[in-house]
Formats: structure tokens, sequence, C-alpha cells
């Protein structure tokens, strides 16, 4: 009995007791999801080019931020030492495609994972022969401490709330433009997408949420944006956190009415209905804009902790999923892959070069592994440890689907989360540590209602 | 010359579908296993048994019932470390607790049926997904055994240290031993566990159950129950559509590999570590376990042995040759340069042979069969 | 036509009842309130342009797919849903479009899995694989040999499939589906890629199948002339939907048909 009181009704009173210290968790996870999600990048940037399942990640981490404290620890200031990293990476995926991958074209997608398994043992002993085996602290000039949201500067405040806020827009054109492309691929039937993307109606409800977000911005009686007020930040935020309520609530109003117009029109079961995962995608991304802005707004006002390196972290990954999807949907280069990753035969066949384009994802994903690198290493130094990370982003990867970007974001974020609230809320009642297994858990209960993850494509199987 | 099937004509399915239809072959194999039984016992030393032949019999035993689940049913596992774990913990509770009186030869099978319904548990996965979501969703087996064994003190009789101990043993149990009901019979009950058991009776142990289970396993798969499980992995769309159950197939498939893998671990336990934490079953057991599989040959039983041969030897003839041959190197330079080279020969065999050394050990046989002459 | 009574249904000369099924996939239908009915013994074909929804069919028949709307009876048993192992031990067996062997075995295995639903001895003695499951074995290897023999196969028993060529890998598939000695045999295009010669072997299997083991079959073929010359009788599906129904006299000079194909006749 005490032990299901730990189980089922404790965790919930100490959430319901202290919020302030919960949210301080669900930030702490959010970082922390950020920075798996960083790692289960570079996975995916590989298996979606190549149909490898590049167990090497992990290593190629620790190799980068090896290579990265070994630079620097040789006098070379931190930029440069950066650069000379990244051309390290660019090396190694040129030899890794000369010596590996060239051979192995049209093998089973078993034994890639092996040979990536051989070559995780074999960067293992080369870094760590070429840049020694301690542990050794990497440095870059961001302190690894919590900053008190409520205390600093406002200056500070709101170049931090802007970044956010900036962030918050970035996404919400991305989604919206992502919901147009999908409604012009004519994926979806009826306007149930359309209503985000384009429609009169919509465009008036997305023009109604910015007018209030301008409204409260610009014309707000106490101060101006500027000058750096505190009540100027918290207007702006909360502007945009109600702009981002109306649009949610269109979308729901939307759907609810073209589920229910389908409804009467009587169409047979399981008959035109939507495939319900990009409905699902634009709700998951408003209903995460729309928490993240009211959180953020919360935050502030609470005074509640925020590490400053996992804040770093996170604004990384956001950078380089943004130019990971530009590079991804707008070059040439980025649709050359896409093929590749659809259909190797079909894409030799009009010219693409599957060598280059590998040494191009190896090359993406070793710069991917830098990122991680910097910010794994350090906040916990660089050591062989780090490579142990890769485990940490496995679950990341069945949860959001092996292929899939924001996948990787989402499902880290997903991961952090329920990690860390787990850990703090359930960890006691069963002896805690229960870190390792626990992501693995959600992500198995996870698949089992959804067994291609978060954004995998549905798989139609035919005979 | 010597290797030819001309001639060897069957004239009934029965000779036909023997366990190896060639006579060479045949003749081979027994050779091979009275060697096995012969020469080590006579000839070797105890660092044979305890650094080589013991570990190469163990890992056998668990590439063999890896092989079954990747290499003939398709379904990828990294739990192999947990399920060895959990028999090493059942064998553990069941010697000390619950059957103190019973043989090791028991304790082992009742350990590997615990592994196996533990294995269809964390088999239930497969019914919904397939290859790498497997693979990963496996690894929650193998996390959270570990962490179960690690965290229920019940597991470990709560020791304060932690581990598990082997207790001495003999293989039938008290029934044998002086005062039980077959006493006669003692002269058959040799010690096998703990460090007071002799090396060789150790071996001649672990040798026969290996034995024993890869006729089983080859019985398993020349049957109608290997046919299901190659079906269900080559198609297994076909395979539901000409009546093969995909539920139960595959349940099977992690049941009996699961069983495999729980005496590998008991026999780890009781047979080599004599104590032991549950490090011992971490994931990179299961890393290895997998690599001899595919290195050895997937879906070959003889490539199990193989695999596990390479990848049991290769990390101790590293360790001898690099200082043979003058590298100027300190312990951990050392152990780099090993890593670096346990690697490489692991991409370099995946790149010369992707089908595993089975098939090297097949071309070499279809060679012998026209050697000396070209064709 | 008209609909089958209950009473032929339950005397056993209608096999298999097709009764209103329609089936959809998202927003697209693949079958539109589909009913024919097929007897004891015939040569069935299902004949029409690509996309009719014709495999559609046969994967609903053996259980793949799941009809929003219909029923199927077959042997009498009425089943509005049934999971394709159930198809399977009811008696349908079916080969594939795109051929669907497991490739990395050989065709005597691929015969002798399509044995497996008559196997019934347990792990214990496939564990011995000594005594009654070694006599099973070769009692089922017997009947592997004589499909093998039937389908003039022999020289391929020992080759994985997967290094076959197309046309004999049509015929292993045809062999593991006789394999399970079905009642009704459903073909989907066993014909498809095939040059005159390869079609006549192929027709000339079908009709002794249908002969010698008295077994039903349905198949799907686009090349009328064989479909005319080796079926009983042809139902015709467009868009989904039955358009014609009948022997393949009355089928050919139906005017809905001859528009189906535009006017092509031949």
């Amino acid at each position: 009995m005490d032990f299901l009181y730990k189980l089922l009704v404790d965790p919930w009173i100490e959430i319901l007791s202290a919020p302030v210290f919960f949210g301080e968790v669900v930030i702490g996870g959010l970082l922390a999801g950020v920075m798996y999600s960083l790692v289960a990048l570079g996975f995916v940037l590989i298996f979606k080019a190549s149909g490898v399942f590049n167990f090497a990640q992990g290593v190629m981490v620790l190799f980068a931020a090896l290579s990265l404290v070994g630079l620097m620890e040789r006098g070379v200031p931190i930029l440069l030492a950066i650069a000379l990293t990244a051309v390290i990476m660019l090396v190694l995926a040129v030899v890794i495609e000369r010596v590996i991958l060239r051979y192995m074209v049209n093998q089973e997608p078993i034994i890639l994972f092996m040979a990536t398994i051989g070559l995780t043992f074999f960067l293992e002993g080369f870094g760590e022969a070429l840049w020694g085996s301690d542990v050794k602290r990497l440095d870059i000039g961001i302190p690894d401490r919590a900053l008190n949201l409520s205390g600093l500067a406002i200056a500070n405040r709101d170049v931090v709330v802007t970044l956010a806020a900036a962030t918050l827009v970035c996404l919400t054109l991305l989604f919206v433009w992502r919901a147009h492309a999908v409604r012009k691929a004519q994926v979806l039937g009826g306007g149930t997408v359309a209503a985000l993307g384009s429609g009169w109606t919509s465009r008036i409800l997305v023009g109604a949420g910015l007018a209030l977000f301008l409204q409260r911005f610009l014309f707000s009686a106490d101060a101006t944006f500027i000058s750096g007020k505190a009540g100027k930040t918290a207007d702006f935020v909360a502007g945009l956190s109600m702009a981002g309520l109306l649009i949610a609530a269109a979308v729901i109003f939307f759907v609810a009415a073209d589920r229910l117009g389908r409804a009467r029109a009587g169409g047979a079961r399981g008959i035109d209905v939507p495939p319900m995962h990009y409905i699902w995608f634009v709700f998951l991304g408003l209903a995460g804009i729309v928490a993240t802005a009211a959180g953020i707004v919360w935050a502030v006002r609470a005074g509640i902790l925020i590490n400053g390196f996992e804040l770093f972290a996170a604004a990384m990954a956001a950078t380089l999923v943004l130019v990971l999807a530009i590079f991804f949907q707008k070059t040439r280069i980025g649709r050359a892959l896409r093929a590749v990753a659809d259909d190797h035969a079909a894409a030799l066949s009009v010219g693409i070069s599957l060598r280059g384009i590998w040494v191009v994802v190896w090359a993406a994903a070793g710069i991917v592994a830098l990122a991680a690198g910097i910010v794994w290493g350090g906040k916990s130094g660089v050591q062989f440890s780090l490579s142990l990370i890769a485990l940490k982003a496995l679950p990341v990867l069945i949860l959001g689907g092996f292929t899939s970007v924001p996948g990787a974001i989402v499902g880290g974020l997903i991961i952090g989360v329920g990690e860390k609230v787990a850990e703090v809320y359930w960890g006691p009642a069963v002896g805690g540590a229960i870190e390792n297994w626990f992501a693995y858990i959600l992500a198995l209960v996870f698949l089992l209602f959804r067994p291609q993850g978060l954004f995998g494509e549905k798989i139609i199987e035919r005979v | 010359m010597f290797y030819r099937e001309a001639g060897q004509f069957k004239t009934s399915y029965a000779a036909d579908q023997a366990i190896f239809p060639i006579v060479q072959d045949r003749i081979f194999v027994l050779l091979v296993l009275l060697a096995a039984y012969i020469i080590p016992p006579v000839f070797l030393g105890s660092y044979w048994f305890n650094a080589i032949l013991i570990p190469f019999l163990i890992f056998s035993m668990a590439a063999l019932g890896l092989n079954l689940l990747v290499g003939y049913c398709g379904q990828l596992s990294l739990g192999t470390g947990g399920f060895m774990a959990v028999g090493a913990y059942a064998s553990y509770k069941l010697t000390t607790v619950i059957f103190p009186d019973l043989g090791m030869i028991f304790i082992f099978l009742l350990s590997g049926l615990v592994s196996a319904a533990v294995g269809v548990v964390f088999g239930l996965p497969s019914l919904r997904i397939k290859g790498f979501y497997l693979a990963v969703a496996t690894l929650a087996a193998q996390f959270f055994l570990q962490w179960l064994f690690n965290k229920v003190p019940w597991f470990y009789n709560y020791n304060s240290n932690g581990t598990i101990e082997s207790p001495p043993r003999s293989l039938f149990g008290t029934i044998m031993e002086p005062g039980g009901m077959l006493e006669a019979l003692s002269f058959l009950n040799p010690l096998v566990t703990s460090p007071r058991a002799t090396p060789v009776t150790k071996y001649l142990f672990a040798l026969t159950l290996v034995v024993v289970f890869a006729l089983i396993a080859k019985n398993l798969v020349r049957g109608r129950v290997g046919r299901a499980w190659m079906a269900i992995r080559d198609m297994d769309i076909a395979a539901e559509l000409i009546g093969i159950r995909p539920m139960q197939t595959k349940l099977l498939a992690f049941a009996i590999s699961s069983f495999y893998c729980g005496i590998a671990g008991a026999m780890l336990l009781n047979l080599y570590l004599n104590s032991a934490e549950t490090l011992a079953f971490g994931i990179n057991i299961s890393f290895e376990v997998l690599f001899m599989v595919i290195i050895g040959g997937l879906a070959s039983i003889l490539g199990s042995f193989l695999g596990t041969a390479f990848i049991v030897l290769t990390p101790i003839f590293l360790t001898n040759a690099l200082p043979a041959i003058g590298l100027p190197l300190d312990t951990a330079g050392q152990k780099h340069v090993e890593l670096m080279m346990f690697g490489g020969l692991m991409i370099f065999f995946l790149i010369v042979e992707p089908h595993g050394f089975a098939r090297l050990w097949q071309i070499a046989k279809e060679k012998l069969r026209l050697w000396p002459f070209p064709y | 036509m008209r609909a089958p009574s209950t009473a032929e249904i339950a005397a056993g000369q209608v096999l298999l009842a097709v009764e209103d099924i329609s089936l959809a996939f998202g927003g697209v239908k693949a079958l539109t309130e589909v009913s024919f009915e097929i007897e004891k013994g015939e040569i069935r074909a299902i004949i029409g342009p690509n996309g009719a929804g014709k495999t559609s069919m046969l994967n609903v028949v053996n259980g793949f797919y799941k009809p929003q709307q219909g029923r199927i009876v077959f042997k009498g048993v009425s089943h509005s849903e049934m999971e394709p192992h159930e198809a399977a031990a009811s008696g349908i067996a079916r080969t594939f479009q795109n051929v669907a062997l497991f490739k990395s075995m050989t065709t005597l295995d691929n015969i002798m899995a399509g044995r497996t639903l008559k196997m019934h001895r347990g792990l214990f003695w496939q564990i011995l694989h000594v005594g009654p499951a070694a006599e099973e074995e070769i009692e089922h290897r017997r009947k592997a040999e004589e499909i093998i023999e039937f389908l003039e196969i022999p020289h391929i028993r020992r080759i994985p499939v997967g290094r076959l060529p197309y046309g004999l890998q049509k015929r292993v598939e045809l062999g593991r589906a006789l394999a399970m000695e079905p009642d009704l045999l459903l073909l989907d295009e066993p014909m498809a890629g095939m040059n005159l010669e390869e079609k006549e072997d192929m027709s000339r299997f079908v009709l002794d199948v249908n002969n010698q083991f008295g077994t039903t079959i349905a198949l799907i073929e686009h090349d009328m002339g064989v479909v005319m010359d080796i079926s009983d009788r042809v139902v015709v599906l467009d868009y989904g939907r039955k358009i014609a129904d009948g022997t393949p006299d009355k089928v050919r000079d139906d005017p809905d048909v001859i528009k189906a194909y535009l006017g092509v006749s031949h």
C-alpha cells in the first residue's frame, strides 16, 4: 500500500504543492532534451540519406570534443579551434567514405550497422591515442550555473526573451509554411489545414492575432521596448502567447468543423478522413509554441532558475535545426539528398553521385557531432563516457522516427522532460537511477501505438 | 580428391535429410568432437581453460541463441546481455534459496526457462515493430533488467556488496551425493561450480551443454519451426498468407533464443566468473554477441562458433602479439592500439565477406570439392 | 446475375460468395459494392483495366485487407473479416503479382513451408528430430517432391529461389500454394512478364491443377487469349465496380466491357 501510495499519489501532491519547482524540473528537462536532440539529429541525417544506422555517432561526438580540446590545449584560440575541428570532421567524412562506405554499397542494413560499431571501436582508440585518454575540461566561456531570470538586469532579460520570441516567430512561420506545402501537395482533403496557411478566414484570424500582439507591443502605455522596462517585455510575451492561443483556437475550430462536416456528409467508415499525422503535426507545433510562450511569461514572473549553459545549448540546437532545414529543403544538394533517401538506384539513374552525397551527410553529421561535443563536453568534461550519449539518443530516435528531423527535436524534448520528471518524482519510489531505462520504456509504450514513430511515414503494406 | 560427394547417392528421403548428408562432413564433425573431448583435458593447462576455452563455449551458447533469433527469424535484438543476466540471477536464486539440493544441470535448464519467459515479455513489441526500431526497443530490456537486478536486493539475497556468487554444487545434486538416493552413482556426479571445481570438469560440462544445444538448434532450424522462422524473416506477409502465425512464431523465437542466452548467463556466472555484478551483463556483451553472430554468418550454426572464436581470440591475440613485435607502448597506448586494430579488423572482415565466416567455409568446401583438379 | 440462394451455398455448389464488398484507403475507393460467387471446381477469371481493384479483391478474400462493408461466405461460413492465417487455415491459398517467395530459402524449403499448416508435431519432437517428427518431415517431403515433379522443377530443388529467373519463381510460388492443398487457389497474374512458351506451360499447369486435384481457381490475368481459353466464367471490374459477369463469350460481347477496354477487342 505504502509503495502504491508513493507511486500513484505522492508525486502528484508534490507537483501541485510546489509548482515553481516543477516548472524548473520541466525546463531542465526541456534543455537536456535539446541536447539529446542534437545527438539524435546526427543519426537522422545519416539514416535519412544512406539508410545506415550509424552507431558511431556517439563516438564522433567524443572524437570532435577530443580534437577541439586537444587543439585548445595547444594554444589555438577557441574560434579557430572550432573551425579546425570542423575541418577534421570533414576529412573524417571523406576518409570514412573512401575506406568503408564505398565498399559496402548495397549491403544489408545490419551489416552496415555492424561496420559502424567497428568504426566506433576504431575512433575511440584513435581519438584517445591521438589526444590522450585523461578527463579534460572544455571551457567555452559560458557559465554553467543557474540564472535567476527575475534577478537579471533588464537588458539581459530582454535579450533572452527577444531571442526566444524570435525563435517562436520563426517556428510559427515554419509551421504555417509547412502546412501550406502540405495543402498544396493535396495530401489533405477539405479545408482542415488550409485554414492555417491561406483562406480568408484564417488570414483574418492570424491578422487579428498579430494586431493584438502589436497593440500590446506598440501602444502599451507604460514604457517602450527599447528602453527595456519589465512591463514591456512581459507584454510582448503576453501578446505573443495570446496570438498563439488565437491561432490554436482557430485550428481546433476548423478541425472540429471539418470532422463534423464530414460526419454529417455521411461518408462510410474510414473514407475521406485526412491523415491525422499532419493534423497532429500542426497541433503539436502550435500547442508547443503556445506552451513555450506562456511558460516564458510565467517563468519570468515567478523568478524560475534557468541554467545559462543549457539555454546556450538550446539556442545552438535551434540554429542548427533551422540551418539544416533550409539546407535540406531549399538547396540543390538538399534535393539530391532527399532523392537518395527515397531510392538509391533511382537517384543514381538521374545522375546524382551517391558517394558525394554520402560525404556531405557524414560531414554534416560530423558538424552536428561537433556541436553536441561542445555542448556536452562543456557541461560534463571530455572523456570516454561522452560516447555513451549515443545510447541516450536512441529512444529519441524511435520516438521521433529515424528519418524525421522535427521528430528528433520533438522526441528529444519529450524524452528530456519525461525522464527528468520521472526521475525527480517517481524515481525515489522505486529506488532511483531510472534515467537509464525510463526513456526506452517511454519510447516503447509510445511505439506500440504508433509503430512508425512520431513523424515517420505511415507504412502502407501491399502485396 | 578427398572431399567428394560424387557417387554418394541417397536412396531415401531420410538419408537425404540427415543432419550431415555428406560422409566426409560426418567424419569431420566426429573428429572435431573427439578432439574437443580429448585434447584439451590431456594436453592443455588451466590458462587455456580459463582464458580461452570456457569463455569460448559460453559465448558460443549465447551466439547460438541470438543467431536463432536474428539470423533465422530476422528479429534484431540488442537485449542479449539482459537475458544472460536473467539466467545468471535465476541460477543464483535457484541454487541458494529455492532449490539448494538440485544439481547444476537442472539449475541451468530452469534458469533458461526463466529467461525464456522474460524473453517472451520483451519480445512482445516485435509484433508491432520491425528492424532497427525493434533493436532499440530491445535495449529497453537490456537497461531495465540491469537496473532491476541492481536495485532490488531480493535478487542478490540482500548482500551488502550487491554481488552474486556461485556456490559449490555438483552436476546432479545431493541425490547422488553420499547419503542421497542414488549414492552409488556418485562417481558420475562431480563438483562443477565455484572455484573449487577443476577447470577440466567445468570445461567438459560446458562442452557437453554446448554440443547438445547446438544439435537441438540444428534440429529446430531444419524442421517446420526453422522454416516458419525463415519465412517470417524473408517475407512476413507471405508467411502469414500461407498460414504461419506471426505472433506464435516470433514469440517462440524470442523464447528459445532467450533460453539459450539464459543458460549462457548461468554458465558465465557458475563456470567462469564465480562472482558477478550486473556490470558483467552490460550492453557491451549484447553488442559483442551480435557481432559474433554477424561475423560468423547469419543463419548458420557453424558460423556462431566461428564468430565466437574470432571475438574471443582476437583481443587475446592482440594483447600478446603487440608486445611481441616490440612496439614501445605503455599500457594505455597498447589499449588504444588494440581498440583500433579490433575495430579495423571488424570493418575489414565485413567488407571482405559480409556473409561471415560461414560463407568463407562454404566457399572453401566448394574449392575442396574440385581440389586438386582445376575443374 | 442473380444472387446465390442460401440453399445453394448450403448445398456446397458455391464455394465462395463475395457479397456487397466495399473497400477504401483514405479517400480512395478501391472497391464499391462488389458481389460475385465462385462455384466449386470452376476456373473463375477476374479481369479489368489497371487499377480496377482486382488485386484488392483478392486481398480482401484472403484477409489481408479488411473491407469497410460487405461479407464473404466461404464453404458456407460467413466472415465479415478474417486474419490472413485464418484464411489460409480454412483452405485459401494465393500467389502474388510481384512474386512473394522466401528468397533466401531453397525451392524445396519454400514448398515445404507451404505445408506448415499440415504439420503438427510439437516443439519436443522438433527438438529431437527423430521418431514422429522425422517421419512427419519425410512424409511431407514426399508430398513436396510430388509437387516438384508435377511442376517440372526438380533441377532447381536445392537452389535459393532468389537466384532463379522470374518465370521459375512464379512456378515455385504456384508450387508453394499447391503444397497447402487448398480448396480455393487465388492466382494474381500468374503469367505476367512471361513469354508465349512460358505462358503455355503455366496455362497447362493451371488447367491440370483444376482437373487433377479438383481445385477451384480464381485468377487475375491481363492476357485475354489466356482468359478466354482457360476460364469457365469471368468477372469484369472497372473502377472498383463489377460491370459484367458470365461466360467468356458473353462477357466478350458486353458493351460495357468493350467500352471499359476502349473498344479494343482481343
